[in-house]
């Protein structure tokens, strides 16, 4: 039994490593069908890691409402909103006394109303939040205390102005003439495109190549049986 | 006399107008069929130079000989085909009182639908009962619809071998094969037109009135002539040939395409042949008669020769590839073992790794406990597997330290890896009855639903150390600022680029990139992760060597080029093909 | 308490308020500032206008409601684009919350232009896996998506005739509020040879402009100006004939204005108050 805990694992993790690895540089037939068969395969196992992810918040909340433990008020609403719209995008319901039509992917179904009028709402609100949270947290953090903040701080300013309409107005509304030709006073869309195309990218470049290295790293030792996170518990 | 001066002027003129505008259509010249390297075996690549002007008005078409022995493979055995028959006829029966009714319901509904949004925009009271009607032809439509559906089922399954033949499609093909061939041997594989001044790489070019879009390329060995791969070809419809056609479902609801489209054989030699036809236009586009078909004003054909798809087992382009993937594996293997004999390699100091300590302290001083997120991604993603390994190890710290360890989780793989993982971790330091595992828990797998949570869990229980590990969305700044108006300390380690910003303006620590990965080595010290960091910087520092390089050159060739442009022209050309296909 | 005390203790509550206000009136009392595309989007524009009537084009909606404001309007634009050109679009979500908007989306075009699915258009719907999903789609998208969203099989298309995996797609957007770009551009556009764009959330934009200047992507749409700078491409080229209205993005881009506007100067008097301040302590050391 502490064969398929432990050596069963790395080892299955060591063939479909090398296998998909050598796939990558075999143009065959059969290696594509391969390559078909392990994504069916993951396509299967994600589905049921759905299904995983439905059985632990139900299991959850129904701990919760079961010991009442605090906040377990919020459990019932959780429980009761995801039997609304399991059902009302499962079952051909037609509730006629309120005008909705009994298919889910109706537009006019209730599983869609409760889509458009209850969980867009609420996701919109949490992403709009993030504009309040952005506006106090750069009046609160954005300080010149060091080179490198104050650089940030412009930089942000300038990305922030030359990214909305407002750039342009300015970039094309204050210009100087020199030598015949229109220079712009205050060019906030030229800088925010300079800004964005080289020493943006340049940075990210950057990071990016430390990151996939370090990702090829983590994935040569997964599969050499040295890295074994993804097992739980102990080395 | 003047009669046979006349008869000779037209004669001449007979021969010499065809030949003149025969001679308009450019030829190709210098013309090569070759297999398709790193390929499938499924194509074959036809090579040639055009001499001549080859403009907006040209279409080449590429075809094939194709032999009767390709049938072959298609040919139903008389079991097979009474076994079709009798499917066939046994559908149809039993679709025979579905379908009419089908038909009726789907159209119905479908008027249906489009007067009730009528009534509804004009707000109608009459919308109500139109509703009712809608929704009862909708579903009489959806059983109907299942009823067929669960036929065509039985009938696939009656006709379907193991390994995926499927008799149905088989005896298909080999009609429409029979009827292509009987049409003709020569079976189009490829066609591409307005093909003038667009011989360039990678450029796309299309015909402007038909479908098919294609790319040329340029071959890497003959990189100025006009390339071309073709792999299959298209058997028509008998009614396509016969121009009996039509897309309207047949008595077992099926509707057939127009043309099935089948692959070169592997292994088998097909002559190949170019016609190229020089169209008539009208502006920009060619022009069309009555029928919609494009008008041919000359027309020439060109043997090309034989060639033979052929399947090639490697890859060649991507050689550099698999030198560079070897050669780092190797690097990070031998770190490692390097590591294994000397344990103390050094390791730069990351600010945000020395402060765990301060912040799991504090969180004990003030009886708080630390709240620890392995990000927004599942157990796939490589930065979940660092932050749990990181989680480890501030875990051991926690239970050393006597504290209380939060981890809500979004991925329920992450969560029961998670639960490992600490509990190992509160074991080996002895401290297993420390261990709460209702502390680490599944909150939901909705981005901002579990956003909502963890805010709460923060403002509820205002934890005094907050670690954002892993890969987040645009959740961190809520998060991150929520966590800073408590007055918590919060280290922070990602490599969503960006995400990175709100990070930093709001965390006291941040671990940029690869410094999350970095962590669990430098904070265990474990020779293996450890010689995995060195052999990554030795990559970085390889990777660095050839950019560095690589722009010394760009810069020499800029400025020899300018005076002498065919200098250095090779090196360019080697350092290309060197990156190109990373 | 004086000003520069005032300032640097400011309540959140206050600054809540006002980003309230400064989104709330232009969204109310709009005064139209006009908005001038960049050549990032221009990128995507181009490659899909170039493109002749029946070409195929593949678009991921790979956003949630949450980025709806953003992404959306672009989803809707590239729609409109698509069957004003007669292009055919293929269009699916790898985001499990995604197929709701997507519907609405391709719907309302659909009906606005007279286009019929499975012959001018299909919507696949969406399917678990992200990467396995794309790289079934490289070997074959009738067997990914073996039905539609709506539940017709999609062998039976007629669109679906003349192709059958992504490399028969001319042209791939992927709408993005995540990191699929990448997988986008590593699985499908790079391996297969399709040209691709590009639609993000601002925050991302950022990190996909080196992927711009490596041409692995044509074009770049970031955030609601991307979206907005499409509209405005759409409505300048075809806005009478097919009478498109001002899009929803271009409307949000006077609230974003003003918002940006008073980020930028609450910062720059925060700064000034905070070395008004540092000055002061250094006064009063010195003095001390």
């Amino acid at each position: 039994m502490l064969f398929f805990k432990r050596q069963w694992p790395i080892i299955v993790a060591f063939v479909c490593g090398i296998v998909m690895w050598a796939r990558y540089y075999i143009p065959t037939e059969q290696s594509q069908t391969l390559q078909d068969e392990f994504v069916r395969w993951a396509r299967i196992l994600f589905g049921f890691a759905a299904m995983l992810g439905i059985l632990s918040l139900l299991h959850h909340h129904w701990n919760k409402i079961k010991f009442k433990r605090p906040g377990y008020g919020f459990s019932w609403i959780t429980l009761v909103a995801f039997v609304i719209m399991a059902l009302t995008g499962l079952l051909p319901i037609s509730w006629q006394w309120i005008g909705f039509a009994e298919s889910f992917r109706d537009l006019d179904g209730p599983h869609m109303y409760l889509f458009e009028y209850m969980f867009v709402p609420m996701q919109a609100t949490m992403f709009s939040v993030l504009a309040f949270f952005i506006a106090s947290a750069g009046f609160r953090a954005f300080r010149a205390r060091s080179v490198e903040a104050t650089a940030l701080l412009v930089a942000g300013c300038i990305i922030m102005i030359g990214r909305v309409p407002v750039g342009d107005l300015i970039t094309s509304g204050w210009t100087a003439s020199i030598g015949g030709t229109d220079y712009s006073i205050l060019p906030f869309a030229q800088v925010t495109d300079w800004l964005l195309n080289i020493p943006n990218a340049a940075a990210q470049r950057g990071i990016i190549l430390g990151v996939i290295l370090s990702q090829i790293a983590i994935a040569v030792r997964i599969i050499f049986g040295i890295e074994r996170t993804y097992m739980g518990g102990g080395d | 006399m003047r009669k046979m001066l006349l008869i000779a002027g037209l004669a001449a003129l007979a021969v010499v107008v065809p030949t003149l505008a025969a001679a308009e259509v450019p030829v190709p010249i210098e013309t090569e069929v070759i297999d398709v390297p790193n390929d499938d075996g499924s194509a074959l690549g036809v090579l040639w130079f055009w001499d001549g002007d080859a403009g907006l008005d040209i279409r080449v078409t590429v075809e094939a000989d194709v032999t009767r022995d390709e049938l072959d493979s298609y040919q139903l055995t008389v079991d097979e085909t009474d076994l079709l028959q009798r499917a066939r006829e046994e559908l149809a029966d039993r679709l025979g009182p579905i379908l009419p009714d089908l038909y009726e319901a789907t159209t119905q509904a479908a008027e249906l639908q489009l007067r009730l949004r009528a009534a509804e925009s004009e707000g109608n009271p009459d919308a109500a009962s139109i509703r009712q009607e809608y929704w009862q032809q909708q579903r009489r439509a959806t059983r109907l619809g299942r009823q067929r559906d669960k036929l065509w089922e039985w009938f696939e399954g009656r006709l379907r071998r193991p390994g995926g033949d499927y008799i149905f499609e088989r005896a298909q093909t080999f009609d429409y094969l029979t009827a292509t061939l009987d049409h003709s041997n020569w079976v189009p594989l490829a066609e591409v037109s307005g093909i003038g001044a667009t011989l360039e790489e990678g450029v796309i070019t299309w015909s402007p009135k038909s479908e098919a879009v294609e790319r040329f390329g340029h071959h890497p060995y003959e990189p100025d002539k006009v390339y071309y791969a073709v792999g299959t070809y298209r058997a028509l419809n008998p009614g396509m040939l016969s121009g009996s056609y039509t897309n309207e479902p047949d008595e077992i609801d099926y509707t057939a395409p127009r043309t099935i489209t089948l692959n070169l054989e592997q292994g088998r030699t097909y002559n190949l042949r170019l016609v190229v036809e020089r169209m008539q236009m009208d502006g920009d586009e060619w022009y069309t008669d009555e029928n919609d078909r494009p008008v041919v004003l000359e027309s020439a054909t060109f043997d090309l020769g034989g060639g033979a798809p052929r399947v090639n087992f490697f890859n060649g382009a991507y050689f550099n590839n698999l030198i560079f993937a070897v050669g780092f594996a190797v690097i990070i293997l031998i770190a490692i073992m390097l590591a294994r004999r000397n344990p103390n390699m050094f390791i730069r100091r990351i600010s945000g790794l020395e402060a765990v300590d301060e912040a799991i302290g504090r969180a004990t001083e003030m009886g708080k406990p630390v709240l620890y997120l392995c990000g927004l991604d599942s157990l796939a993603t490589l930065s979940t597997l660092a932050a749990i390994n990181i989680l480890g190890r501030v875990a051991r710290r926690i239970a050393d330290y006597d504290s209380d360890l939060v981890v809500p989780n979004r991925d329920p793989v992450v969560l029961t890896v998670a639960q490992e993982v600490v509990r190992e971790a509160y074991i080996d330091q002895g401290r297993p009855d420390a261990y709460k595992e209702d502390n680490i828990f599944f909150v939901t797998d909705d981005q901002f639903s579990f956003t909502a949570t963890t805010c709460a869990i923060m403002m509820r229980e205002r934890p005094a150390a907050n670690f954002f590990m892993g890969y987040y969305y645009a959740e961190s700044l809520l998060l991150a600022e929520t966590g800073a108006s408590t007055g918590a300390i919060q280290i922070a380690g990602t490599d969503a680029l960006h995400q990175l910003p709100f990070f930093i303006t709001t965390c006291d620590y941040t671990l940029i990139g690869e410094e999350l990965y970095a962590a669990s080595a430098y904070l265990s010290r474990e020779p293996m992760l450890l010689g995995s960091l060195k052999g990554q910087d030795l990559g970085k520092a390889l990777i660095m060597v050839l950019i560095i390089i690589q722009t010394l050159l760009f810069a020499i060739h800029a400025v020899i080029a300018l005076s002498n442009p065919g200098i250095l022209q090779q090196s360019w050309d080697w350092l290309k093909l060197l990156v190109e296909p990373l | 308490m004086d000003f520069v005390n005032t300032i640097l203790n400011l309540d959140r509550r206050v600054i809540y308020t006002i980003v309230g206000l400064l989104v709330a009136i232009p969204l109310i009392w709009p005064f139209s500032l006009p908005v001038i595309p960049t050549p990032e989007t221009r990128g995507i524009y181009n490659a899909m206008d170039a493109l002749p009537p029946g070409s195929h084009v593949m678009i991921a909606a790979d956003f949630d409601p949450a980025s709806k404001p953003e992404l959306l309007p672009m989803l809707e634009a590239l729609l409109a684009h698509c069957f004003i050109k007669d292009l055919k679009p293929h269009l699916l979500t790898l985001w499990p919350s995604g197929p709701g908007l997507a519907q609405q989306a391709i719907e309302r075009q659909a009906e606005k232009y007279g286009k019929e699915s499975g012959t001018d258009w299909c919507f696949l719907g969406f399917r678990y896996g992200t990467v396995a999903v794309i790289l079934g789609m490289t070997s074959s998208i009738t067997d990914t998506f073996v039905t539609d969203f709506y539940g017709k099989a999609t062998s039976s298309m007629p669109i679906y005739e003349r192709v059958s995996d992504i490399a028969d797609m001319d042209y791939l957007v992927d709408i993005a509020a995540g990191a699929t770009v990448e997988y986008w551009v590593v699985y499908a556009a790079e391996p297969e040879g399709v040209p691709m764009g590009a639609s993000c959330t601002a925050v991302s934009a950022t990190s996909y402009y080196p992927l711009l200047q490596a041409g692995q992507i044509t074009g770049l749409s970031g955030g609601m100006k991307g979206t907005a700078e499409y509209e405005v491409l759409l409505r300048e080229e075809y806005g009478q004939s097919f009478n498109i209205p001002t899009g929803d993005a271009t409307k949000g881009m006077d609230a974003q204005s003003a918002v940006h506007v008073f980020i930028v100067l609450s910062i720059i008097i925060a700064n000034i108050c905070y070395f008004i301040s540092l000055r002061r302590e250094r006064e009063e050391r010195r003095k001390a």
